[in-house]
């Protein structure tokens, strides 16, 4: 085997021998098309991810049987691939019987010797696993994201951790106003103590975020600002000391919350 | 008398000197507007110490009606009538925030309900 490998002549014929066996055993679906996306070869994972036979797809167009949301129009990578000339990937779904298959598809262009385009091949990576985990992860943190706690009677606390983006921001502002009406809360706590930088949009955050609850009349109280979050605010020159209440601690935020709410803590004599 | 004709969409109540206005789902401009000359005029000939904007039936706000009633509010203001606004719902609340309204929290008082907007009111005429 060695030997005729060695030798230049039998390399040659090996690997055009070889060449189409070596797509049909990939265990990943591959297909290559011409430029008017008819299917001229499959291999054979591929025909039995469309549960069809390999001779029926060849001359057929491809977008006819993978119906994605990518086929036939503009977003199409092999049709990227063809006019650019070069490797273009995405992630994608296929519509199958037992649901969407969420897959990564690469598409290279098909050259002729003389380095004309004639088609495109393309394989196909089954990513269903990582879109579930993902959407898992997602699912988990939007959860975790926005937990408001009642505190005490009128007093609500949201306590803050990790990165604030717009959807998060979102998220908080609908789950505090929908529990303030639920609990008739007063005073809402924003306890920012768990993030680690705070930016002129996640300012820009809090600050909608506090102006929302006060058209609820609840008063919203930003407690737990770091000296490093107290310098960066300063520097980046955002007017939040007018407008919103601020607090350094927790503690000092709930005593802020009494003294809204007429309220005294005493120690029994 | 006409402006009073569209105004009957609203509830008006007078309870001991502050008056309860309920706020109608979708007020056209011509309601908004005849319902300002008719509120201001209403605390002037009835001596109104403060007036509650219930919104609790209010589904959907736009900028327009947001701005009139804040007017409305402010003129009231500067007739010396504590003006509190009560009964926002978190979905109008979000779009009004994000379509970025400077609302004054600090000439116009907000409560979440009616109950407590009443406290509200009695706190300040307490004082």
């Amino acid at each position: 085997m060695d030997n005729r490998i060695d030798n230049p002549v039998m390399r040659q014929e090996i690997s055009t021998d070889l060449k189409l066996q070596l797509l049909d055993q990939i265990p990943t679906p591959v297909m290559a098309v011409n430029r008017d996306f008819e299917i001229i070869y499959m291999n054979q994972v591929g025909a039995e991810l469309l549960g069809k036979n390999r001779g029926e797809l060849i001359g057929k167009h491809c977008y006819n049987q993978f119906h994605t949301p990518h086929c036939n129009n503009d977003r199409c990578c092999m049709r990227k691939a063809m006019t650019t000339g070069e490797m273009v990937s995405s992630r994608n779904k296929i519509p199958l019987s037992d649901g969407d298959k969420h897959i990564m598809y690469y598409a290279v262009p098909l050259k002729d010797e003389g380095g004309n385009i004639v088609g495109g091949l393309e394989y196909i990576v089954d990513i269903s696993e990582q879109v579930s985990y993902e959407e898992r992860l997602q699912e988990q943190s939007r959860q975790m994201s926005t937990p408001t706690i009642k505190l005490w009677d009128g007093v609500l606390v949201l306590p803050v951790i990790g990165v604030v983006d717009s959807l998060r921001a979102q998220l908080m502002m609908e789950s505090m106003l929908n529990k303030i009406v639920e609990t008739s809360a007063k005073v809402i706590l924003l306890d920012i103590q768990g993030v680690a930088a705070v930016d002129t949009a996640i300012a820009n955050h809090l600050i909608k975020i506090t102006k929302a609850t006060r058209l609820m009349g609840c008063e919203c109280i930003l407690s737990g600002i770091s000296p490093a979050v107290a310098q960066t605010i300063i520097q980046l020159g955002i007017d939040m000391v007018d407008s919103i209440t601020t607090k350094s601690t927790l503690s000092d935020g709930l005593a802020e919350a009494f003294r809204i709410l007429n309220m005294k803590v005493q120690k029994i004599t | 008398m006409d402006e009073n004709e569209s105004f009957l969409r609203t509830s008006v109540t007078e309870i001991s000197s502050s008056l309860i206005v309920a706020i109608a789902d979708e007020m056209s401009d011509e309601d908004l507007s005849a319902f300002a000359s008719v509120i201001t005029t209403q605390s002037n000939q009835l001596h109104i110490k403060g007036v509650i904007l219930n919104f609790s039936m209010v589904q959907m706000l736009d900028t327009f009606s947001m701005r009139m009633l804040h007017d409305v509010s402010k003129a009231l203001q500067l007739m010396g009538v504590k003006v509190v606004w009560v009964g926002l719902k978190p979905g109008v609340v979000i779009s009004l925030i994000d379509l970025g309204i400077d609302f004054d929290t600090v000439t116009i008082q907000t409560a979440l309900n009616l109950e407590q907007g009443l406290e509200l009111l009695a706190q300040e005429s307490s004082l």
